[in-house]
Formats: structure tokens, sequence, C-alpha cells
């Protein structure tokens, strides 16, 4: 049984372990393969700080939030392992701030010591008058993807440097199921009106002095377009860019005076900060996460395709529950095919 | 009379920010900083200069809390500038955890630290031998930044300073009119304080980024605290030990008790061991005191014996340091116009 994720990115490298760690002892014959034209360092999951945070509002998408808890619960539980420093993975808190009341997150209970700040703390952040505390989780990708692309190739996973332009392409030859985790390209193997990109730009900056996350809120110009701080291991991310249907990967000058000024605004003690980069990047937005089969008829050739894409903002916040409910449509695919294959009574 | 002529003993965070302290207060003085070491050689280097007061015996407890608020107002501001970077000041949380049940439920400082609220059940999973334990954010001083800054203030204002070890307070009264006395741990020979002592505290000082949260056992002996570059762990309490030469016994010993809070820091690098005398005392010594020898006099202000609460309390002891002097002052100039009569 040969399977063909596309993409490798957070998505689908985790998608890829996920189902080869569940099925790969139920099918001895699984053959993983991972088709992407870019690898880590440019992926778009490379570009992220790596903070575990869903948006605000989890709009009713319960399911969704499901996701969530489960990837933070399952990384929570790999805090201790010695593979956490390889995997980019540790503990950090910080601030979320606005300027009105709102209500409390979906995530409240998920995330841990989660409290409203005290009117001594709002006192650091002129302009905001509510917000909270919490401990919540880095995963740092530039370490999370050579972990994983390391664990696949250790259970023998090959990795392909492809562009891929159809599903057809890599479910020729023998190939039973596609994943499709292609992230904010998708539409360009089926179009999809759904999915469009969320114009991201950030600066990395060297900081070490700064300890917390801060995110800042403003109902009016929406999630991501209002200044955020987040401290990694070795640089700092400041951003605050969000640009539905702006597909360049170019930085914009603008942009960059955005960032800055709003961030140094923000947080005083960075203006002292050295910039180490600049990148912008495109998150693959959707109104909601497109995880579900679907079998794609050519003639009489049946192709089985999973989707897994269109995670916007918070993909790396929602990868491993998505990867799990990605491996368990492909499981109730495999009892499918068995069936299918069972040798039928003669009659 | 003439502007009168200070000399602050001792370049650690006592004697630095008294310094400083004076300059403010009585801009017309003249201030000499004297000391055998210098940044980043003084007791204050050693330390992580984290702002968790330690609790002095002897002094009302509302004076300490007084103290301790000074400075974290203080280093607050500063902390939130542009400065920050500069002078290594910068916010830090994390937890204090606790084996026991501690006997005060909430320190004397509880409200003055930020967000300060007992630990939930699901932050204590993560010590599984810990009972309980406290959330709060507090500010952290890395040295030398912090000392740097604070020679660089002095610099800027005319302040000289001059590495001169002094035996003696007395064999300064012919160039100075009045003498602070922040020795630290010096001042056991200084001037005989034989109820000065050592609490000797070893730590290792690592490379370990991805450390963003304090940890704090409530025992006081083990302690991990991320600074700018480094992350300090602890520690040691030795009473009467004078010893400044790293143990490696030791050494293995604290990095396992921190390992065991945080796994994570096994694959710390660069481990790199200091020790440090804390200059411990009863209470801090904040006194005005006359020396004299055959009709001269020398006014001495002390301002040493901070043990394990240097930097929490710096601020607030040197500006009462700062204000002791100009007492001093104000006797010498009654003391002089008195004289032309």
């Amino acid at each position: 049984m040969r399977v063909a994720v596309i993409g490798a990115g957070v998505i689908g490298l985790s998608t890829a372990l996920c189902i080869h760690e569940q099925y790969h002892g139920l099918v001895p014959s699984l053959e993983v393969e991972v088709y992407a034209d870019r690898y880590t360092p440019h992926t778009t999951s490379d570009g992220a700080a790596g903070l575990w945070q869903p948006y605000l509002s989890d709009q009713g998408k319960l399911q969704e939030t499901l996701w969530n808890k489960e990837t933070f619960d399952y990384l929570l539980g790999h805090l201790g392992s010695p593979a956490a420093k390889e995997m980019g993975l540790f503990l950090i808190s910080g601030y979320n701030l606005f300027t009105q009341p709102v209500p409390d997150p979906s995530w409240k209970n998920i995330v841990l010591g989660f409290r409203n700040l005290t009117p001594k703390e709002l006192e650091l952040f002129p302009g905001y008058s509510y917000g909270w505390f919490n401990t919540a989780l880095m995963l740092e990708c530039r370490s999370y993807l050579p972990w994983l692309t390391n664990r696949l190739t250790q259970r023998g996973v090959k990795f392909f440097q492809k562009k891929v332009e159809s599903f057809q392409e890599v479910s020729g030859d023998g190939v039973d199921v596609v994943i499709n985790c292609t992230g904010v390209r998708a539409g360009e193997l089926q179009p999809d009106p759904e999915l469009q990109p969320g114009r991201g730009q950030v600066i990395k900056v060297l900081a070490p002095w700064v300890k917390h996350f801060i995110i800042t809120h403003d109902t009016k110009s929406g999630i991501y377009n209002s200044p955020y701080v987040i401290p990694g291991s070795k640089f700092t991310v400041l951003g605050g860019i969000y640009q539905h249907g702006n597909w360049s990967q170019e930085n914009s000058a603008q942009d960059h005076k955005t960032i800055w000024e709003n961030c140094c605004k923000l947080l005083p003690a960075l203006q002292k900060a050295k910039i180490v980069e600049e990148w912008s990047g495109l998150r693959p937005a959707r109104p909601w996460v497109r995880l579900e089969r679907e079998t794609i008829r050519h003639g009489h050739v049946q192709r089985e395709v999973i989707h897994n894409y269109g995670h916007g903002g918070f993909g790396i916040t929602i990868h491993w529950g998505c990867a799990m409910a990605a491996a368990r449509l492909f499981g109730t695919l495999l009892q499918e095919k068995k069936l299918a294959s069972l040798p039928q009574p003669r009659l | 009379m003439a502007a009168p002529k200070v000399a602050v003993v001792g370049a650690g965070v006592i004697g630095l920010s008294t310094a400083l302290c004076i300059t403010e207060t009585c801009p017309s003085c003249s201030v000499t900083v004297l000391s055998d070491q210098f940044s980043p050689n003084t007791t204050s280097d050693v330390a992580a200069g984290m702002l968790i007061p330690h609790t002095y015996p002897g002094t009302p407890i509302h004076v300490q809390k007084q103290w301790f608020k000074e400075t974290f107002t203080y280093l607050s501001a500063i902390s939130n500038s542009a400065e920050a970077s500069e002078a290594g000041i910068h916010l830090v949380s994390g937890w204090q955890i606790f084996k026991n049940m501690p006997k005060e439920e909430l320190p004397f400082w509880w409200d003055i630290v930020l967000g300060f609220r007992p630990m939930s059940a699901a932050e204590l999973q993560k010590f599984p031998q810990h009972r309980f334990g406290q959330a709060f954010m507090t500010l952290k001083c890395d040295c030398p930044p912090y000392l740097l800054w604070l020679e660089k203030r002095l610099k800027s204002t005319g302040v000289q300073m001059y590495i001169r070890k002094v035996s003696d307070l007395w064999e300064l009264h012919s160039e100075y009119n009045i003498v602070v006395n922040c020795a630290g741990i010096g001042a056991h020979q200084l001037v005989g304080d034989k109820k000065l002592f050592p609490i000797r505290g070893q730590v290792l000082k690592v490379h370990a980024p991805w450390v963003k949260n304090f940890i704090r056992d409530g025992d006081g002996l083990t302690y991990i605290y991320p600074g700018i570059h480094r992350v300090t762990l602890g520690g040691t309490r030795e009473k009467e030990n004078w010893s400044l030469s790293p143990d490696p016994g030791t050494t293995k010993e604290i990095f396992d008790r921190c390992c065991s809070l945080e796994p994570s820091l096994q694959a710390a690098q660069d481990i790199e061991v200091k020790v440090g005398l804390r200059p411990s005392r009863q209470c801090v010594r904040l006194q005005r005191e006359v020396l004299s020898q055959g009709g001269v006099k020398l006014l001495v202000v002390h301002n040493y014996g901070h043990g394990a609460g240097g930097f929490s309390v710096h601020r607030g002891t040197a500006k009462e340091a700062a204000h002791l002097v100009g007492e001093c002052i104000a006797a010498l100039q009654g003391t002089s116009s008195r004289a032309k009569l």
C-alpha cells in the first residue's frame, strides 16, 4: 500500500508521521512518500514564530477547538522528554491585550494558569485596558520540521523534491492514497474559492531580554493586524500584518515600518534590538479547515484523497489534532479496502 | 563650606546605587567610588539579581516592604524604557513551589510583584514532588550589564572611580569629609563587624535560551533564573564558609537538582561555575557613625549586610543611605558655621 503525502510543512510531515506510526504495524507493506517543492527552512511553517494560540473565538467550530486541545496536550506531554529541545518545544508565558473587555476564549482551560491582567500590569501597556495572562507552548518549526523529518527518515519514509501539478501525477504508479497537505497553494491542485492567502510579514530581531509573548488585539483591524511580539529560543519575532487575498511574498517597506513602529511603541525595550531577518508568508486561510476524504473519479480510475489544508494562522496550534483526524480517515479507508479485497465467497 | 567630598567604598550593586542616589540628592557633592573590585568581579556579578526579597529578622517588615517597593518601582520604569537592554533589567514570570506548605501563605511582598496568585492544579502537575505553589511576575537585574550601566550613569555625572583597597576607613579622613561604607562582605575586615558572616552560594550560569520562566523551590536552595544571555542555576547556602573556589561535587549536585525541576536543562551548554559570599546579617547595617581621632572627625554612613536580598532592596537602602549622607552634610555645615563664630 503506497501513500503519497503532498506538502512538507508542519501539516504534511506530522500527518505522514501519524499515519506511519499508527498503521505501519497493521499494514506491513505500507509505504509512505512525501512530495514537496519546498522543504524546511523554506516552508510557510518555518516563518511562523511557533506560538500555540488559537484565534480568539472558534466561531462555533467545536471540532477545531478539540483538535487544538489535542495538540496542546500532546505537546505538553513531550515537554519533559529529552526530545523537547530538539523538537524546538518549550513553555512560554505572556499577554493578550485588548482595548475593551472581551469574553474569555475557547482555549482558556487548555492553556495553563489563564487569568485576567491586574490593573498594575495593564499600566505597563498604555492604550490597553483589558487583558489576559497565561502560560502556553512554543513549537519552533525550524527545529520541529527537521525533527519530524528525522523520525520519518528513521521509519523509511522517502522524500521527493518535486512540484506536484496534479493528483494524477502522484497517484498513478500504484499509489493508493494521496494526502493533500499543500497549504495555501491547494487551489492549484483543485480549485477552492474558500481558500485565500492571509499574507503576513515579520521582523526577526535579537532581543533575548524579552521573555514573554505579547499579542495585541484591535477588533477594528482584525486578527494579527495589531502588533505582536513573540520571543523564540534565538530570535524574537515582531509582527502584526494580515492581508487577506494578498499573494505577494515580497517584504513591504510600509509593512516593515508599521511592524517596527507599533512594536517599539508597545515595548520600548525593543528599540535597541538588532534586526536579523525579515520574512513574509501566506497563511492558508479558510473559513474552516478542510479535513475530509474525497474519491476522485477519472474514467474508471478511482483516486482516494484525504485533504488536510486551510489552517490559517493556527497551523502549529492545531496540527497534531488534524494529523490524528487524517490518520483516522486513513484507517477508515483501509477498512473499506480490506473489505473490498477479501475473497468473495463463490456462489 | 566647599562642596562636601564623599567617598563610597565598594562598587557592587549597593556601592554604585548608593553613589548614584547621593549624586541625585546632593548634586553639589563631589562623589568618588573606591573599591578593590569592580564588575565583573564583585559579589553582585555572581548573583542572579532576582527581585524576590529575603526577610531580615532584625528589620521591621514595613521598612523592608518600603525598600522593596521603591526598588521595584524604580527598576520597573527602566525595564519599560529604551534603556532596558543596556541596563540589563527585564520582567520574568514563573513559579515558587513548595514540597511542604509554607509557614505564611502570603509573603510580605506579594502585592508588590505582579500577578501573584496560587498555582493551579494543572500547573503543579509539572512538579510532581511539590504540593503547593505561587505564580507571579517580577524583575531581574542582570549583572554585569546593570553594574556597567550604573557606572556609566555615575561617570556622566562626574563621579570618579578608582581601584583601591581600603584597609581602614580612617585612612580616608584627610581626603574626604564623609565615607559611605558599602563594602559588603568586606566590612567583616574593614570595620571588624563580627555580626556579619558569609553565606556561601555556588551557582552555574548556563546557555539554555529556551527557558523563559523562573522556577524556585520555596526552600531557597534550588532555583532556575533565566537572564538575558544565561540561565542561573542554584544553589547553596553555606553559613560561615569563606571559600570562593567552586566545588565540582556541588556543581553536579546543583545541576541534578535543577534538571529534576526542569528536565530540558539536560541540554544546557557552556556551563560556567561561580561562587559568591552573601554578606549576611540579622539586619542591614544602615546607620551613621562618627569616627574621631585627636580632634579630627570622619563622618561615616554604613550601608552593608544585605545578605541574599541585595538586589531586591538596593534602591530603597541606597536612598536611605543618601538621606543619611544629607544629614551628615547638614551636621558638617552646622559645625563649620559654628566654627566661624
